[in-house]
């Protein structure tokens, strides 16, 4: 059993690599895509022919295709992401720089989307009909249906301009954390609010679901008290879909997070593509985007072993898929 | 303590469904005897679970009670109120479901599963007693190896090992009525077997009631001190197992009976009684087994039989038996 469960950690982590791979192959070929020129981009109208190939050659841009792809990933599988063509600097180091800023606003609003949308939702499915649970709805799909960044800027007006009850914008001075966790609430809030609607719904509706199953019925049939039922017997099945729409869902946020942090003025991962982005500066984007689908990899690998843990069934089963036939 | 553990008298059960309100029970009386094993046989549709789910009050939601009373060690479920029959589940019902497949929960442990409902019946209990309790149990239904598996899920047993733990949840719980509904349909027939002399075995310790639904009237006949023959979610018949399958008055029991033993080597499945069960959104206005019935006379099209005594002990709603 225990040398199953490691052969399918091992087979899924090689899945994993794969597809990172498969993300620096494709991260390459759109730079082949991508109409405008990284050297007459970054050395201006003015420069000459002959700066402009010695820039490429410098670049590397003049090699054929599969060299600079093969160098290409070497270099990613060494850790070297290539360098700002605008500073100079290792594109690792920037990613590094900004990566805490961007992880913390990310599961600061997974945490609000679970710690509000889950109980919300167990509350509805176990009081469907009442009119708590009429409200959840009708605010579930108002708060699904309007985009991030349209929240976040009516967020921004009311509780920092007009209320003046959180600051507006940017991280802070470093060092203060209280400062820099008021200075998150608005951004992560922006981001998690549809979050909560949607886990709400979804767990109301699994909720729903798991209670009328027939094993439900067999701890009614003793006697269980209804929160137990709930909580011990239903809440544990009831999460799994939810915690297949919470891998996926860090992907969306990790894309939403450009927006708050342009928004909101915070340093972060989408903010750096983004002017990247504007600059043509290649690396800076490919260095970036990578760094955005290794964490969304592996969130997800970590959402399958939970599954493991939460449903014995897929753990047995996982077992023998992996096991040789 | 002279009284049945239950009496149900004049119950009528009804489920809305999109095409109107389905009457799946009609005017039921019957009385469940302390100690005694009763057999409760029918057709599909009948109201055999339907009764099941509603002696501790566990219908669906679209059902609803629409006449009569259940009294449980004399008390009414009116008097007693929602809270005190749900009091009743676990301490003094105790049910075995049909589907041992989707009647544990997958991702709860078989312990959880035996500890709660020891934990319920008795909270004074601490975690080691129970635990000592559930392996005993598990052992005392044939689970082999019963302290390792313990730790197990459903999914990791058989049918019939699934079974059997939910039978020993039952007695677990200590019960003054099982209610054990359709406990080997799901299962292979050799698996049938061995729960069926489970069953048997459990019955010299176990001294409550059990109330036993089934559509095989051998293993009632063979189980059962009583049977109750529903049909269209009427009582038709009820007596002393003995008398019943010796002398059946009712000509419904009489051709069930005829159906599970007429014609040797061919598939009891193909033998039936001829025409279909009515429709219990409109069910006919006098005997419902009258428009099957090779017997029926006018006044069975017309009034509603009552179940009244027959010359060969049992009590038959018919017009024309004797």
């Amino acid at each position: 059993m225990r040398h199953a469960a490691l052969r399918y950690f091992t087979s899924r982590l090689i899945t994993t690599a794969l597809v990172i791979l498969g993300a620096m192959i494709l991260l390459f070929a759109l730079t082949l895509l991508v109409r405008g020129d990284p050297a007459s981009v970054l050395l201006g109208p003015q420069a000459t022919p002959e700066v402009i190939a010695d820039f490429q050659r410098r670049m590397g841009l003049d090699r054929p295709v599969y060299e600079r792809l093969g160098l290409f990933l070497w270099n990613m599988v060494q850790g070297d992401l290539g360098r700002d063509v605008v500073s100079g600097r290792p594109v690792l180091d920037r990613v590094i720089e900004v990566l805490p800023y961007t992880l913390t606003l990310t599961f600061v609003s997974i945490g609000f989307a679970v710690l509000l949308g889950i109980p919300l939702g167990c509350y509805a499915a176990t009081h469907p009909g009442s009119r708590g649970d009429q409200f959840l709805a009708i605010a579930s799909v108002s708060v699904v249906a309007i985009p991030n960044f349209v929240i976040a800027i009516y967020l921004l007006l009311i509780f920092s301009i007009w209320l003046n009850w959180l600051p507006v914008l940017g991280t802070g001075p470093s060092g203060d954390w209280g400062d820099a966790a008021l200075r998150l609430i608005l951004p992560s809030l922006s981001l998690a609010l549809s979050w909560i609607g949607y886990i709400a719904r979804l767990m109301r509706s699994s909720l729903l679901e798991v209670l009328s199953e027939p094993y439900i019925r067999t701890s009614r049939a003793y006697g269980l008290s209804e929160t137990k039922i709930v909580y011990k017997y239903a809440l544990r099945n009831a999460s799994i879909p939810t915690l297949a729409i919470l891998g996926l869902g860090v992907g969306r946020l990790l894309g939403g997070a450009i927006f708050a942090e342009i928004i909101f003025a915070r340093p972060g991962i989408g903010k750096l593509i983004y002017d990247a982005i504007g600059t043509r500066n290649y690396p800076v984007v490919q260095g970036s985007v990578l760094a955005v689908v290794v964490l969304f990899v592996l969130v997800n690998l970590a959402v399958d072993m939970a599954y493991g843990w939460i449903d014995p069934r897929i753990r047995a089963q996982s077992a023998r898929a992996a096991a040789p036939a | 303590m002279t009284a049945a553990l239950v009496e149900v008298r004049d119950l009528g059960v009804a489920f809305a469904t999109e095409r109107g309100d389905v009457h799946a029970l009609r005017h039921v009386s019957l009385d469940l005897a302390r100690g005694a094993i009763v057999g409760l046989v029918g057709e599909s549709g009948s109201g055999k679970s339907t009764l099941a789910l509603a002696l501790p009050m566990l219908l669906p939601a679209n059902a609803r009670v629409t006449g009569g009373e259940i009294r449980f060690d004399g008390v009414s479920f009116a008097a007693m109120g929602e809270r005190g029959f749900k009091e009743l589940r676990g301490r003094r019902i105790a049910m075995v479901f049909q589907d041992p497949m989707t009647s544990l929960n997958p991702v709860i442990s078989i312990a959880s599963h035996l500890g709660d409902v020891i934990a319920r019946r008795h909270p004074d209990l601490g975690r080691r007693e129970r635990k000592r309790r559930a392996i005993a149990m598990l052992d005392r239904v044939g689970i082999p190896d019963a302290e390792r598996r313990l730790g197990g899920f459903a999914h990791e047993f058989s049918g019939g090992m699934r079974q059997r733990i939910m039978i020993a949840m039952a007695l677990l719980a200590e019960p003054d009525l099982l209610i054990a509904d359709e406990p080997t349909t799901a299962l292979d027939v050799t698996i049938e077997r061995q729960i069926l002399v489970l069953l048997r075995d459990l019955r010299r310790e176990f001294a409550g009631t059990i109330l036993f639904i089934s559509h095989s009237l051998g293993t009632v006949a063979e189980l059962c001190d009583e049977v109750i023959v529903l049909y269209a979610g009427t009582v038709a018949e009820t007596g002393a197992s003995a008398a019943l399958f010796a002398r059946a008055g009712h000509p419904y029991m009489q051709a069930l009976i005829r159906c599970e033993t007429e014609v040797p080597g061919t598939d009891r499945r193909l033998r039936s009684i001829p025409g279909d069960v009515p429709d219990l959104i409109d069910p006919p206005g006098g005997c419902a087994f009258a428009p099957r019935c090779p017997v029926a006379v006018a006044a069975c099209r017309s009034a509603v039989p009552l179940l009244r005594p027959l010359a060969g002990g049992t009590h038959a709603a018919c017009h024309v038996a004797r």
